[in-house]
């Protein structure tokens, strides 16, 4: 059904929270089951992009379509994961509970969840390798545990696109990993989308990168340089390329080998 | 503490006192719990005061207009009813400052009840009864009242238990799973309102708050899901509305101050507990 149309369509969009622009003239456009890591320096406008493709903020010029749609009525189709810092992890919760929420818009509008809702909620914390901690509470488990409960609560949405903030933020390099053979697995079925903070092995775990830095530009992640982040981020970065050695970070900030 | 017991088989008045605590505490541990974890006690504190004008005023058309079908209770749901619902829209619109206006309207709500309490025969033991609680003086009909409130509340905070829950615990998945967060927010303003009314009636505007936020807080360290926590809160708060009935009788002590001190001395008993606990566990 959506073969044809891209999942994700900006066209000239511009964004300011009133003062200077946070994002100027992004234009971009995502085929189906894309794998895409949004990278950028702090205050860049990662957020902010996210934002306006949930339409949880309105573009001040351009047009946002997700699924050939506006933001605000593709919702449901999107799954979300925050940054969970901006949660309170003493909230008495179960990880299942958490997991539930991602059903509110499929359920009934009052009383219990349905048996369904928690059929679903279960296949969804298993998918992310969770399933053993249904019944723990959240300010109980590990950071990478929270993260893949979030994602899980995402995936209840049963959505057709996956925008995940930061999910690998506080994580160890193991658990990263783990994390990013999930989200792979995930690609399959589905577009995702995440903003990551560390970008040295961008593109060994990702087919496209999206650098936002009040511009947007968007490579095929083999194609991106060090010199190109390093324009991004005002300093030298180390960039990993799948074909090259991994132990070999690229020094000189030139051109990948291909 | 055993002449306690012997009055409370003869004194209807005692039995009324027991009866409002009872009623009071379902409330009091269901919207307690969603109003230390959605962390909006200070809004509470704001429309506990602000039922000084409500009650102020329905005194006053009581007693100097002749008004006989009103009761000071009625003034204070409509005074809460009014401040939630300014605090909530203020809140949501977030064009002023939230804290500010709350601080305004807890002392503007004060002001005019004095005012109206001062022009009304019987000044000082209306503002004392209404600042500090006398659960001795709750009748039959205002137990009626109490047992209404009581029940809406707690029939809205099932019902919808769900949705408070994943607006109390992030409003923003909340909004785009297609909730209405607006909404609830206001409903839960509304709730708290309501609560606070009828926990004036046991413990006064002033002690309110104690009421309505420790027991939750207490149980919140020893539970792991909200309903957990309701059930826990509502417990705690039966028996310490009960134990301060019963303690403060004989020697004649004000029933609410004794409620909330005992409440307050478990709050910390727990806190102490938790500590040491997790000290041992460390060691």
């Amino acid at each position: 059904m959506t073969d044809a149309q891209p999942v994700i369509q900006c066209r000239n969009v511009s964004f300011s929270y009133g003062g200077p622009p946070v994002l100027e003239e992004v234009t971009l456009a995502m085929p189906p089951c894309d794998l895409v890591c949004v990278i950028g320096p702090n205050g860049g406008g990662k957020t902010t992009l996210l934002k306006l493709l949930l339409g949880l903020i309105v573009p001040q010029t351009g047009q946002v379509r997700i699924l050939g749609m506006p933001p605000e009525h593709a919702r449901p189709r999107i799954g979300y994961m925050p940054q969970h810092i901006h949660l309170d992890i003493h909230f008495p919760v179960y990880a299942m509970d958490v997991v539930l929420m991602g059903r509110l818009g499929n359920t009934s509008r009052f009383g219990p969840y349905r048996r369904s809702d928690k059929v679903v909620a279960q296949r969804c914390l298993a998918e992310v390798g969770a399933a053993h901690v249904a019944n723990r509470t959240f300010a109980d488990l590990s950071g990478g545990q929270r993260q893949r409960v979030l994602i899980a609560r995402a995936l209840a949405c049963e959505p057709e696109l996956l925008l995940l903030d930061e999910p690998t933020a506080g994580l160890d390099p193991a658990a990263q990993e783990d994390l990013h053979a999930t989200l792979r697995e995930l690609n399959r079925r589905f577009t995702v989308i995440m903003v990551s903070h560390d970008i040295g092995f961008v593109s060994l775990y990702f087919k496209t990168v999206i650098c936002v830095h009040g511009h947007v530009h968007t490579h095929a992640s083999s194609e991106l340089t060090s010199r190109q982040v390093a324009d991004m981020y005002g300093r030298e970065v180390r960039l990993v390329h799948a074909n090259a050695d991994r132990s070999q970070a690229d020094p000189t900030g030139g051109e990948p080998a291909t | 503490m055993s002449e306690f017991f012997t009055a409370l088989s003869t004194s209807s008045l005692l039995q009324n006192a027991l009866l409002a605590g009872l009623i009071a505490s379902v409330a009091c541990g269901l919207v307690g719990s969603y109003v230390v974890t959605r962390r909006i006690s200070y809004i509470a504190g704001g429309v506990a005061h602000c039922t000084l004008g409500g009650m102020g005023a329905a005194r006053y058309l009581e007693v100097v207009h002749g008004w006989s079908w009103l009761s000071p209770l009625h003034g204070a749901i409509a005074a809460a009813l009014i401040a939630a619902l300014i605090i909530g829209w203020v809140s949501l619109k977030g064009r002023q400052r939230e804290d500010t206006v709350i601080s305004a309207l807890w002392a503007i709500g004060m002001a005019t009840g004095i005012l109206f309490i001062a022009r009304t025969p019987g000044y000082y033991e209306d503002l004392m009864s209404y600042l500090f609680g006398n659960i001795l003086l709750v009748s039959r009909s205002n137990l009626v009242l109490i047992g209404v409130l009581d029940l809406l509340v707690v029939t809205i905070g099932l019902l919808f238990y769900n949705r408070f829950l994943a607006v109390c615990f992030d409003e923003e998945f909340a909004r785009l799973r297609g909730v209405s967060v607006e909404f609830y927010y206001l409903l839960l303003l509304a709730m708290t309102a309501l609560t606070v009314v009828v926990l004036t009636t046991v413990v006064g505007l002033v002690l309110v708050i104690a009421l309505l936020t420790l027991p939750a807080a207490i149980a919140g360290h020893f539970v792991q899901r909200l309903w957990q926590m309701m059930v826990l809160a509502t417990i705690i708060s039966a028996v310490v509305t009960t134990a301060g009935l019963a303690i403060s009788y004989t020697p004649e002590l004000p029933t609410g101050a004794t409620t909330i001190v005992l409440t307050g001395g478990l709050y910390l008993l727990t806190i102490g507990w938790t500590r040491w606990r997790r000290g041992a566990a460390a060691r």
